[in-house]
């Protein structure tokens, strides 16, 4: 495994920026995520540190041994893809052992054996070695790619959405086992995704990127509770966070003593509770203006002085349509923003 | 306002069956949805009821008139295709005005119910630009416009919103669910988000290589699933599965796991379910708590997986991985022994074919849920790897 | 990295490139000098001269009226009648082609209208040189007192052409998605309404640009045209060549200056389509 270091890492295409100056650090055997929406710049960021595409400007690291003069085929690199590639004729223990049948010198029938077993065991495809790719599942499927690139025991693995085309109960059961697996193995993983709960569940450190630019790079629950910005704030969480006016804010809201401006409070729905519309400790009175039932919890959908909001609700206490309720905002958990999208304090 | 009904519709695509024998009734001013993974029928379904697609054997009905060969543009229904299809050579005005000068209603009345439409969908400045120059979310209201515009019996709409980023989908679930009610027309839904399939409509269709699985209302889908392919369509994390055993026990349901047993508390036929038969133990990870005292079942802890608002945690189970989920707050570290705690109100039994035997379904007393291993201080049994 | 496939650089590569394009724009270049060279610079027993010392539009007027400066009065040099009948030649053969091609073309693309074999059987009637097969038509259109006429020329050129007209067209239609007929349908066209009000608005340029190309082909045919008319309706390229053996032959500014006009044609619709046609060629190429 490798640590990887990108510095000022800058890559162009005419007259567009594709990735700005991106400054990242990855220690060994990490597993880090690189999150944004589409045309974020994620996916030539992984290009480049894989070596398909040159840098415009800027260093890559493998263990501080700078890559630029490396191509690709020397980068010890494994890749897991969206659309796997995989060869249909040949059986799986075929696929699987492609890489080391690759090699010179060619390794003994019997290494080669032994170590696709090794693998098969690992990602759970012992029992279908000798089928043909062909009649494997999607799922099975993904598990032939991924077996893959571990077998060649690369440096770096590299991963491009691999589960999207999965249906949504396996990819579930794929996050737990991707997520094991690389803390066995131990290698230093680089996992590309616009799904935020996909990164958010696997990786030790996440890097989100909008626009090409690197806007914050921490461990889950950071970004989580102590975004760097507006952008993160509003990606990252299932159920969407509320941004509203400071100044509409009742000011037992503000804290004192705070430097830089607050223009935008933001508060996730989760940290709202509806309490009774007399309550006294209720930050705000809001009318509800729909009630989602989305059967773990419900999502209800307020309205206060021309802002929409969103709170989570219990099914037990579900509010009707049309109620006043109150709104009590988690002080501890209230995070401002300043007017250039900026956390402040 | 149409009630839609479907009697036996089967369609074929050369060797693929899409659709299989499929028998629906849908209520006159009904929100319904259809739900089901890439592949199921849902948009073959919806083509059918539309006509643009005939089936080799059943038929359609819109309020009990057979429409089955009837030419779609007679039909009195609207659809709106998942690719938006709008004509690309027309402004917004013109998109909307199209079915309306087929119809060859008035000028002025065309202007207005456009205008009115347009108004609805807040769409009204966007009136004299065309396709290309408007974002996601304008084509999407413009598509939107173009069934409402025409008042039809039905509205039908595949997969609406699933082009859209998350939080335009979010917006947009809320308006489509006011406008649904504000016009009253019956609407036919397909998506493949079970998020929507919850939060909007009257009752959900779920399908599954074209038959259908269930009919009923989320809620009931959510809580009392006929089967396991309905129990994980809908739900995220999905439902954890328990390979049991069931046992005899004088009527009563009885089913047996090396750490639990469980019981119905009063007399269930299950013929399925004879003794030693296997069966499955279902519960969702929702309603699975990490036991705070030392009751509860012995399980080790696989991976954790921290969304932020709540952790997923996969935990050992046996020889099962079972998720459940935890407060972020609780510090779980890989491969630490804990114990979990089953809700009984919520548990359900599905026979070795996956079919519903029993769904405590959130009633209280329904199901009797004991662990086999003694409390903490004595031999506990050794977790398998 | 990419691989880099090894290239000429520099001054080689100028080179290269300076060949090429000089064996192509050569004879280019001297039509349309000589059609601007007064007739003393035509062919000088001194050399050629290669840019006219002093320009004129003499051959253009020559060419284009009875009167001509030619020696040799016998033979006429007035093109204008060969000319017009290019036109009307080229357009009616535009015309059919469109009319039978574009259905064709909406047929296959998105009804796969006889199977999946039909498209290369249109395909492969292209594949068949017109040479081949130009005097077993002659004799067909002499039977049918179809020879010398604007409507034997019209119907072997849409014949000749329809093929390019369904290829065209068919990825221009296919490119469409098919939900914008089918919303037209349900939103109460019949499928012929759906055609024309729906789908056609929609591939506008492409109709053009096949039009163009068409029109550009027929315009520029000199076999067909030299066998199947004699004196009604002799086109342009054919009188051309006529030229050649006449008296006239020797006349080189005003062939030149007929030449040009008969060249800005194509080579002005060329241009403006040129976006269009590779579009239209290439895109049935990929999956989508």
């Amino acid at each position: 495994m490798a640590s990887i270091r990108l510095e000022k890492l800058t890559k162009k295409f005419g007259g567009f920026t594709a990735v700005d100056a991106l400054e990242l650090s990855v220690d060994h055997g990490e597993f880090v995520a690189l999150l944004g929406p589409s045309g974020c710049g994620k996916t030539t960021t992984m290009n480049m540190i894989a070596g398909m595409e040159t840098p415009t400007t800027g260093e890559i690291y493998f263990d501080e041994r700078s890559m630029r003069d490396v191509p690709m085929g020397r980068r010890s690199v494994g890749f897991v893809f969206q659309n796997y590639a995989i060869f249909t004729r040949m059986t799986v223990h075929g696929n699987l052992s492609f890489g080391l049948r690759a090699r010179k010198p060619r390794p003994s029938r019997q290494d080669i054996d032994q170590e696709v077993k090794r693998v098969a065991k690992i990602v759970g495809l012992s029992t279908v070695l000798d089928r043909k790719a062909a009649s494997l599942s999607v799922n099975d499927l993904q598990k032939v790619a991924l077996g893959r690139s571990m077998i060649v025991k690369p440096a770096i693995f590299l991963l491009d959405e691999p589960f999207s085309n999965l249906d949504a109960a396996f990819r579930a059961y794929m996050r737990a086992e991707l997520k094991r697996l690389q803390h066995e193995i131990g290698q230093t993983m680089i996992y590309v995704t616009h799904d935020q709960v996909e990164a958010m569940s696997m990786a030790d450190r996440i890097a989100v990127m909008n626009r090409g630019e690197l806007q914050q790079f921490a461990p889950p629950l950071e970004l989580y509770t102590r975004p760097a910005n507006m952008f993160v704030a509003g990606f990252v969480g299932s159920t969407p966070i509320n941004f509203l006016p400071a100044e509409a804010m009742p000011p037992s809201l503000l804290r004192r003593a705070a430097n830089g401006d607050r223009r935008q409070l933001g508060i996730r729905p989760e940290y709202l509770t509806l309490v009774p519309r007399d309550a006294p400790e209720a930050t705000i009175r809001a009318t509800v203006r729909l009630v989602e039932p989305l059967g773990a919890k419900d999502v209800v959908h307020l309205e206060w002085n021309d802002h929409q909001m969103r709170a989570l609700g219990r099914p037990g206490q579900r509010p009707r349509l049309g109620d006043e309720v109150g709104v009590l905002f988690n002080p501890q958990q209230v995070l401002f923003f300043d007017d250039a999208g900026r956390a402040t304090a | 306002m149409a009630r839609i009904r479907l009697d036996g519709v089967t369609k074929s695509f050369g060797a693929v069956t899409a659709l299989r024998d499929i028998s629906l009734d849908i209520a006159d001013g009904e929100f319904f949805a259809i739900l089901g993974p890439p592949g199921a029928g849902k948009t073959t379904l919806l083509r059918t009821i539309v006509g643009l697609e005939t089936p080799e054997q059943g038929d359609v009905f819109a309020d009990e008139q057979r429409i089955t060969d009837v030419f779609p543009g007679d039909r009195n229904l609207a659809i709106m295709f998942q690719n938006l299809a709008l004509y690309p050579d027309k402004s917004v005005f013109g998109n909307l005005a199209f079915p309306l000068k087929r119809a060859k209603v008035p000028r002025q009345e065309i202007r207005r119910r456009v205008q009115e439409t347009a108004e609805k969908l807040h769409i009204e400045p966007l009136l004299g630009r065309k396709p290309a120059k408007l974002s996601g979310g304008e084509r999407q209201r413009v598509a939107l416009g173009r069934v409402l515009v025409r008042e039809a019996g039905a509205l039908l709409l595949d997969e609406p919103l699933s082009a859209l980023d998350a939080m335009l989908r979010l917006e947009m679930r809320v308006e489509l669910k006011r406008l649904q009610r504000e016009v009253g027309r019956t609407l036919i839904y397909v998506t493949h988000d079970q998020v929507e399939a919850m939060s909007m409509p009257d009752r959900v269709a779920v399908l599954r290589e074209g038959a259908l699985q269930q009919v009923d209302s989320p809620e009931n889908i959510y809580h009392r699933p006929a089967s396991r392919f309905v129990a994980t369509v809908i739900g995220s994390p999905p439902m954890n599965f328990i390979p049991a055993v069931a046992e005899a026990s004088n009527g009563h349901l009885r089913v047996v796991h090396e750490q639990f047993v469980m019981e119905s508390t009063a007399p269930v036929t299950a013929q399925r379910l004879a003794p030693g038969a296997p069966c499955f133990v279902g519960i969702r990870p929702e309603d699975i708590q990490v036991a705070v005292g030392g009751d509860g079942l012995a399980a080790r802890i696989y991976a954790t997986e921290p969304l932020g608002g709540e952790t997923v945690v996969d935990v050992r189970l046996g020889d099962r991985l079972v998720k459940l989920i935890a407060s972020p707050a609780l510090q779980l570290s890989i491969d630490a022994e804990i114990r979990i705690q089953f809700d009984p109100s919520r548990l359900h039994v599905f026979d070795g074919d996956g079919m519903t035997v029993l769904s405590a379904g959130g009633a209280q007393g329904v199901m009797r849920l004991e662990s086999r291993s003694r409390s903490v201080g004595d031999t506990d049994r050794p977790v398998g790897q | 990295m990419t691989h880099r496939l090894p290239s000429l650089r520099g001054p080689a590569r100028a080179l290269a490139i300076a060949v090429v394009a000089g064996v192509f724009l050569a004879p280019l270049y001297w039509m349309i000098t000589m059609a601007f060279k007064p007739q003393a610079e035509w062919n000088p027993p001194g050399g050629t001269i290669w840019f006219p010392l002093h320009a004129t539009f003499a051959n253009f007027s020559a060419i284009l009226s009875s009167s001509g400066t030619s020696v040799f009065e016998a033979s006429p040099t007035n093109a204008t009648g060969p000319i017009e009948h290019s036109v009307i030649a080229a357009t009616g053969g535009t015309v059919l082609a469109l009319l039978i091609g574009v259905l064709a073309a909406y047929g296959i693309g998105r009804f796969r209208a006889g199977g999946r074999l039909l498209p290369f059987q249109v395909l492969q009637l292209r594949m068949f040189p017109p040479v081949a097969i130009i005097i077993p038509l002659l004799i067909m259109m002499a039977y049918l007192n179809l020879v010398d006429t604007y409507l034997g020329l019209w119907l072997v050129y849409a014949a000749v052409t329809f093929p390019f007209v369904v290829w065209l067209m068919r990825s221009f239609f296919q490119e469409l998605p098919r939900e914008i007929g089918e919303a037209a349908i349900v939103d109460g066209c019949t499928h012929w309404g759906a055609f024309f009000k729906a789908i056609l608005p929609n591939v506008k340029g492409g109709l053009a640009a096949t039009a163009l190309f068409v029109f550009i082909l027929n315009w520029s045919d000199f076999l067909i045209a030299l066998v199947l008319t004699s004196q009604n309706v002799v086109t342009a390229p054919v009188f051309l060549n006529s030229l050649q053996s006449a008296g006239a032959g020797q006349e080189y500014g005003p062939q030149a200056a007929l030449g040009l006009i008969l060249v800005l044609p194509p080579a002005i619709f060329g241009l403006l389509i040129q976006r269009y046609l590779v579009r239209g060629l290439t895109f049935g190429a990929i999956k989508q």
